[in-house]
């Protein structure tokens, strides 16, 4: 070859073997990004400085073979044969390394001087394959060069080799691939034909277009008939044919297995992978957290700290977009209501109290999901997740279940309708339907607010309680159920075998975290603007409607006397047992089948009459004030919120008898965050009056909250219980807790007052 | 096979082996379905597992391959039989 | 004498079911990643196709959003005469 000073080489490989990272360490900046012409596949440059000598390198696109399947490898060939490279450095993942010379070897047939690199040679090493690298740079007569990605000593004897290579210092004899004896002489008898069409032979290696005839290469065939050698397509066919004809199998299909076989006899005795498995620090992390005494304790630690997360860390930002919610956004809306002339009509009623209301009490959970969902991503994402299924194994057999099942059920924590998908992941059906049977008893996030404002409302400081009470008698219930069930209906079912696939302990991909949360926030924000959306604004109506023309006029109306209000009346009477007999709370649980979030949002509507107090009629002028307000605001919640983070530490640690560190108060606020809100009086006052005294109304909240946690789940939950089980399962799931709700709030009025509660 | 003129070994429950041992896996008890689980996961008769986790009670962890561990139910590693595995001399 | 390559298909024909990486690999006594390479032949040639049944449910949080879809290995199955057609995956191959 003509040395015109000007040198290139190819860097060629398999897709993700590490090639990008080889090309910039030889590369550095100077690179230069473009299209293959024609082509929409990107095309790499690069100048290396080596010694004295200016290389171009080019990236070859990612390929797994040359044999024009696509256009990448067409793009690859090609470049080799018309580009005439000095050097094709072909990149393999050393792990993987069988496949990866299925490539190398196709390289070697262009005969072309090739360097294999064998790259992520940590990682090989880690898995325990070990590549004796002299023994195969001899097997295959070019260099052999280990490499961990850019990291420096690789690249140092890469660079020193490509020296050798251009100052041709360094003679090679490449191996040939032996196909077979019926083979060969089928190749010899076309590689003589070819090497007499000089046209032929002056573009491609002989050899080589041979062995692309015999395989059948649609792009080299169409390229020949072009050129007007369709004689010599013809004799490939008939050579061909004949050697299908005498060994039963097509040459495409020959060749491709020979060329496996002579990768095989290359690595025999030079790559050796591990017969037994290495100890890894994974397993010793298992033998502590998946021990069966230390597994539990470790995993309480873990749900305690989910709980912290996602009740103490989002709080701030949950206020803060409570307060842009009632603050800032109500009054722009009534501005601009304003505007269009509309203020004190009813479409301001049903916008205000309606829409921003209603939609907005829920966007406001949208912080408390955000982190549940993000701790649940991250639990899953380290391999936690899976672990915590083999710990709770033990717990899970003692109602029929294996710890498989577990999994659905911390999912349930979240929301109640992604964990009866989770249940796709249990092979039995009647695991998965028993399973998905107490999913709705894990007490999801959507329910959370009601335990927020009644344990505000009716217990102060110490709602903490309520809410961790509630998350227990939830799993109670569930177990109860489970073990109920395995008794009755499951009597005859034999426990199914526990089987799991434990991932590596890693640190998390945030990418992929933060994806999974995104995709689950984009899905309830959804709800909120659809589901959610209109049932408010159907509640509102209902609200806003008189329920007869005595009773008053539209958007007028008393929230008694309206459409809503007695409908509520009807149902009422039925929850006086429990201690909570009013229409309004027997109206915002009609509301929570909707969805959970919407009791609250309801009782919003209902017990707060007066609409939003903050505003007055010149609220356009306080548009700058109001932004203001809103971002520094945020910058509040976000210092709180690392604060909470930070109080995970001593909160945690309190736990323990005798300790008491102190939690860190950094905008001087204790605990003033939590503002009793007129919902929140009105409501302790309404349930007074309903039960006739105020301890006896501190008794029907508790009941509430158990009716709350326990009754019909969600519509959509219900939904997904048809679509995955049927109307029968739906249908015996809808009866079940509804009558267990019931029987378990009645039990706890009522046993209050016996016990001498109230 | 090689191991037929050796005496016969010690054959015993998986469950019965304690973490950090490498055993042969001789029989995979009854079941055509337990055992076509057990294959798809990656465990079959003839195969070098490692106990990873195994104390008196719950499931146990295996290491079948390099890069995932498996956890079985106590009560199929009861059905499974295996040998202590004996590392070979030849060398590819 | 038959091919490696050809006993790969086989082992499909005969069992028809789909079948796991591991499984075969071991059975053929070849690594798993140069059987990969054979099954995408195969692939390729139009007689196998990857199984996508119960690979995740797809339900929650957008289409790979779901952690709790079990992770299966890959698992290829025979393509027969009355498999619905489907569409070519590979980018830029220009088939029809």
């Amino acid at each position: 070859m003509i040395d015109t000073g000007q040198i290139t080489i190819a860097l060629a490989g398999n897709p993700n073997v590490g090639k990008s990272t080889i090309f910039n360490a030889l590369t550095g900046s100077h690179q230069h990004v473009g299209n293959w012409p024609g082509k929409t596949v990107e095309r790499k440059d690069g100048i290396a400085h080596i010694g004295d000598r200016v290389i171009t390198v080019v990236d070859l696109p990612g390929t797994y073979s040359l044999n024009a399947y696509s256009s990448e490898e067409v793009i690859a060939r090609d470049f080799i044969i018309h580009e005439h490279p000095q050097l094709v450095v072909a990149v393999a993942d050393e792990a993987n390394l069988e496949r990866n010379l299925y490539l190398a070897i196709q390289i070697l047939e262009l005969e072309v001087p090739v360097i294999l690199v064998l790259n992520m040679a940590d990682m090989a090493h880690k898995r325990g394959v070990e590549i004796a690298l002299d023994r195969l740079a001899e097997r295959l007569g070019i260099p052999v060069i280990e490499t961990v990605g850019g990291q420096s000593t690789g690249i140092q004897r890469l660079q020193e080799t490509l020296l050798q290579f251009t100052d041709h210092t360094r003679p090679t004899t490449p191996v040939r691939i032996d196909y077979g004896p019926d083979l060969n002489s089928a190749l010899d008898t076309l590689q003589t034909e070819i090497e007499k069409h000089e046209s032929l032979s002056r573009v491609y290696p002989p050899r080589w277009l041979a062995i692309k005839l015999l395989e059948n290469d649609e792009d080299l065939s169409a390229r020949l008939i072009e050129s007007g050698h369709q004689s010599l397509l013809e004799h490939a066919r008939q050579i061909s044919e004949q050697i299908a004809d005498q060994v039963g199998d097509d040459t495409e299909t020959l060749i491709t297995d020979r060329r496996y076989s002579f990768i095989s006899q290359i690595l025999g005795g030079v790559l050796k992978r591990p017969t037994q498995t290495l100890e890894t620090r994974s397993d010793q992390a298992d033998r502590f957290v998946t021990h069966p005494i230390w597994g539990v304790p470790i995993f309480l630690v873990m749900v305690w700290l989910i709980f912290q997360f996602t009740a103490n860390v989002s709080a701030p930002f949950l206020d803060w977009i409570n307060g842009v919610i009632s603050g800032p956004l109500t009054r722009w809306a009534l501005a601009l209501l304003g505007v269009v002339g509309l203020q004190d009509s009813w479409v301001e009623g049903l916008v205000v109290d309606g829409v921003i209301a209603g939609v907005g009490g829920v966007l406001v959970f949208v912080p408390v999901l955000f982190f549940l969902y993000l701790a649940v991503a991250l639990l899953e994402d380290t391999g936690y997740m899976a672990r915590s299924a083999f710990v709770m194994d033990r717990v899970m057999r003692m109602i029929g279940l294996h710890g498989k099942s577990f999994l659905p059920l911390m999912v349930g924590f979240g929301c109640t309708v992604p964990a009866i998908y989770a249940t796709r992941t249990l092979e039995d059906e009647n695991d998965r339907k028993l399973t998905a049977f107490l999913t709705p008893f894990m007490s999801c996030g959507a329910r959370l607010p009601v335990y927020v404002v009644f344990g505000t409302a009716f217990f102060g400081a110490k709602s903490g309680n309520l809410i961790f009470a509630m998350y227990l008698i939830g799993i109670a219930v569930a177990l109860l159920t489970g073990l109920a069930l395995k008794r009755t209906v499951y009597r005859h079912k034999s426990p199914q075998p526990f089987m799991l696939e434990l991932p590596p302990y890693r640190v998390p991909n945030m990418v992929n975290v933060l994806r999974q949360v995104k995709g689950r926030i984009k899905d309830f924000l959804r709800n909120a603007t659809t589901i959610i959306l209109a049932s408010t604004i159907v509640i509102w109506f209902m609200l806003a409607l008189p329920a007869g023309k005595d009773k008053g006029r539209f958007n007028e109306v008393q929230a008694n006397n309206s459409i809503f209000g007695s409908l509520s009346q009807g149902i009422a009477p039925v929850f006086q047992p429990a201690g909570f007999g009013s229409w309004e709370s027997a109206g915002s649980l009609i509301t929570g089948f909707v969805a959970k979030e919407a009791v609250v949002g309801t009782m919003n509507l209902i017990y707060v009459n007066e609409t939003a107090s903050a505003a007055d009629g010149e609220s356009g002028t306080r548009f700058t004030e109001d932004m203001r307000e809103i971002i520094s605001t945020f910058g509040e919640a976000s210092v709180l919120t690392v604060q909470e983070t930070a109080n995970i530490v001593p909160r945690t640690a309190n736990l323990i008898p005798g300790v008491h560190l102190p939690e860190g108060d950094w905008l001087n606020q204790s605990e003033d965050t939590v503002n009793t809100s007129s919902l929140e009086t009105a409501l302790t006052v309404a349930f007074a009056h309903t039960a006739g005294s105020d301890t006896r109304g501190k008794l029907a909240a508790v009941a509430f909250n158990i009716f709350v946690l326990l009754y019909v789940p969600c519509m959509t939950t219900v939904a997904a219980m048809r679509h995955e089980f049927g109307a029968r399962w739906m249908a015996l799931q809808i009866a079940y807790t509804l009558a267990l709700s019931w029987i378990a709030a009645v039990i706890v009025y009522q046993g209050g007052l016996l016990l001498g509660l109230a | 096979m090689s191991n037929a003129d050796q005496p016969p070994q010690a054959m015993m429950m998986l469950s019965m082996v304690s973490p950090g041992e490498t055993v042969e896996v001789i029989r995979i008890g009854e079941g055509r379905r337990l055992r076509k689980r057990l294959a798809d996961l990656g465990l079959t008769a003839g195969l070098q597992v490692r106990v990873v986790q195994n104390c008196f009670a719950g499931p146990l962890i295996l290491a079948v391959k390099q890069d995932c561990r498996l956890a079985i139910g106590r009560g199929m590693a009861h059905k499974i039989q295996v040998c202590p595995y004996k590392t070979h001399s030849d060398k590819g | 004498m038959t091919t490696t390559l050809r006993q790969v298909l086989s082992a499909f024909e005969t069992t028809k079911t789909p079948r796991t990486l591991n499984q075969l690999a071991r059975d053929l006594g070849i690594p798993l990643n140069m059987l990969e390479g054979m099954l995408d032949y195969w692939v390729r040639k139009g007689k196998l196709r990857e199984s996508k049944d119960g690979v995740a449910c797809g339900t929650c949080g957008g289409v790979q959003g779901c952690p709790f879809a079990p992770k299966l290995p890959h698992s290829y199955e025979l393509v027969t005469d009355d498999s619905p057609p489907e569409e070519c995956s590979h980018k830029g191959c220009g088939c029809r």
